[in-house]
């Protein structure tokens, strides 16, 4: 039987993370509650590192943060409690759908591009650190990280993973197309193609895996990445684990942080 | 063949002249008709003439004494482009059709302008997607795009031109290229200087559409993917540029162009070389709002070929060269500061490893 939990979610996070609707999906395992739910969800703007280890000291079981900035969340990290961060894409189930091949194709003769269609006057440096864990849990962390250009309308960096693959990432900042993220690895035989839609629809993202033999796009999955990160959180709870986004989170923000100072320094 | 059709002699019967000019033209035979090829591999010559019945030599200057020769397009190797257009004007035909790149230096142009001025020569060069109905048609109607755009992206994933070729015709010949050590600073740089003067070079006359200030140019970074390509991030005055290409042997080829700014995009996805598989479609969008262009009935070279005609005849008027001179300059300044960045950071890195 599906243990039912309750949640709780502060306006901001409710209109950013749509969790309302995410609720509402899961009925069986979700129910809205009050100031004591067991699951809290929480907008990742300035000071939400300070606000879960708040709910958490007032009995929280679970955490999702919608869009996470940059933090130091490694005080959140030492509390044996769960916490799901619900960046833009990486709870898309096309994204975990897709490691397996991604993954059999990470080395040092691939070439893995990732792109951000983006909101104009989205934060950038919430942009990036959602690419960065789509990256992470698509294909394999960054390792390095540095940029071509950052302004106003976007930017163009390279990067690598531990395997030695190159890293091409880039954002743009446009009302004129949908809100998206594309990661393609291509390598000298073979290659994958992802597409992420916006974390709030339930439109399917697309992975197509082609080689010499021809192209399959894989099973297709109606369901958005929100309503995904929801059903994470329940059964990171009710499994009694903790999950690993802040362990990658953290290294991302490291990064972030160094390749930042690195352009100001320019 | 008739008496109204125009007479073309080709120079360099290569997979080039096989697998495109030959289907384009056998698409046209109302308006054309091939006099004579050269090669300078006499069996390629032959075994080429002979599929459209025409004369064969392995002589440049016998091609373009034919009088039955009207136009001349030129497909030879890189290096004879500019002395062939130069001499084609010189012998008085009708108009020139030369692969792309036209020259390969900006003093071999400017020749080439001067002459083409005085004899009043028509010259087009093959950049065949500016002949593409979907980009055409794409130019009518993408308003103040030109300006709005802040972004420009150019991806190819290219797979293995046979593919496509053997879908074509049945080629005579194909050139071998030797493997090279790409951890060479210099062969890293040769590759990148190649790619883009051989590949690239395709669609940065697009992308020098968009940018208007494209003298000033700035390679931001520059990296060589396996087994070969570029990725090139690039500052052309204010506008942020992307140029990639990758060979690879995958089953999604694309090859596609994309202007982005705040409210409109546009995207041109475009049909593979060599097949006759009609135009590109061009995609506008402005919002949740999208027009679509194409795809047509025909593709670039088709274009490039009905234009010719008309230049040909008398109906077009001349393209102006120093547009195509802008074009090349443009071309060989993104491909000299890719292919230093490239030498620079591969001997960087071979330096670390020493250490």
């Amino acid at each position: 039987m599906t243990t039912r939990l309750t949640v709780s979610a502060s306006s901001d996070a409710d209109t950013e993370g749509r969790i309302g609707q995410a609720v509402a999906a899961l009925p069986m395992s979700l129910h809205p509650g009050g100031k004591d739910a067991d699951l809290v969800g929480l907008a990742g703007g300035a000071g939400w590192v300070d606000a879960a280890m708040a709910a958490i000291e007032a009995g929280a079981r679970g955490v999702l943060v919608v869009d996470p900035s940059a933090a130091d969340a490694r005080a959140l990290a030492e509390r044996d409690v769960p916490v799901v961060l619900d960046g833009r894409w990486t709870y898309n189930p096309a994204v975990l759908d897709s490691a397996a091949a991604f993954s059999a194709r990470n080395d040092a003769e691939s070439l893995v591009e990732v792109r951000a269609d983006v909101p104009v006057g989205s934060d950038l440096e919430r942009v990036l650190l959602s690419q960065l864990a789509l990256v992470r849990t698509a294909v394999a962390p960054l390792v390095q990280l540095s940029f071509d250009r950052w302004n106003a309308r976007g930017w163009d960096a390279r990067g690598t993973l531990e395997s030695g693959a190159r890293v091409a990432l880039a954002a743009i900042l446009t009302d004129a197309l949908e809100p998206a993220a594309s990661l393609r690895i291509i390598k000298p035989t073979d290659a994958v193609r992802l597409t992420v839609p916006d974390p709030a629809t339930a439109r399917p993202g697309h992975v197509v895996v082609s080689s010499p033999e021809g192209a399959t796009l894989l099973v297709t999955k109606w369901e958005s990445a929100h309503r995904v990160a929801w059903r994470t959180l329940h059964g990171l709870v009710t499994a009694g684990a903790t999950g690993t986004d802040l362990a990658g989170f953290e290294r991302d923000v490291e990064l972030v942080r160094g390749a930042r100072a690195a352009v100001s320094a320019a | 063949m008739t008496a109204s059709t125009l007479g073309v002699g080709i120079l360099g019967a290569g997979p080039v002249t096989q697998a495109i000019h030959l289907p384009t033209l056998a698409r046209l035979t109302d308006v054309f008709h091939v006099v004579r090829v050269m090669d300078v591999d006499p069996a390629v010559a032959e075994s080429v003439a002979g599929r459209v019945g025409a004369a064969w030599t392995t002589d440049v200057d016998e091609l373009l004494a034919d009088e039955e020769v009207q136009i001349v397009v030129i497909c030879s190797p890189h290096q004879f482009h500019a002395e062939q257009v130069v001499a084609a004007c010189r012998a008085g035909k009708r108009a020139i059709l030369c692969e792309k790149p036209f020259a390969m230096t900006k003093a071999q142009a400017e020749e080439i302008a001067a002459v083409a001025a005085e004899t009043r020569t028509p010259i087009i060069v093959g950049a065949m997607h500016t002949f593409d109905p979907g980009w055409l048609a794409a130019k009518q109607h993408w308003g103040d795009l030109i300006t709005a755009a802040h972004t420009i992206r150019y991806s190819i994933v290219l797979p293995p031109n046979p593919r496509f070729e053997d879908f074509a015709t049945e080629v005579a010949t194909r050139p071998q290229w030797p493997a090279a050590d790409r951890n060479d600073p210099d062969v890293a740089a040769g590759m990148i200087y190649g790619g883009i003067m051989g590949l690239a070079i395709h669609d940065l006359p697009l992308v020098r559409a968009f940018c208007p200030d494209f003298t000033d140019v700035e390679v931001l970074s520059c990296t060589l993917p396996y087994p070969a390509g570029y990725v090139v991030n690039l500052r052309v005055g204010q506008k942020d540029v992307q140029v990639s290409a990758v060979n690879s042997h995958s089953w999604e080829p694309e090859w596609t162009f994309e202007a982005i700014g705040d409210s409109s995009a546009l995207r041109i996805d475009f049909s593979p070389s060599y097949v006759q598989a009609g135009s590109a479609t061009a995609v506008i969008r402005r919002g949740p709002e999208s027009e679509v262009y194409g795809p047509y009935a025909y593709n670039g070279y088709e274009g490039e070929w009905r234009f010719l005609a008309e230049l040909a005849r008398g109906t077009a008027e001349p393209l102006d060269v120093t547009e195509l001179i802008h074009d090349l300059t443009f071309a060989l300044e993104v491909a000299d500061k890719s292919a230093a960045a490239v030498r620079e950071a591969t001997a960087a890195a071979n330096e670390k490893v020493m250490a």
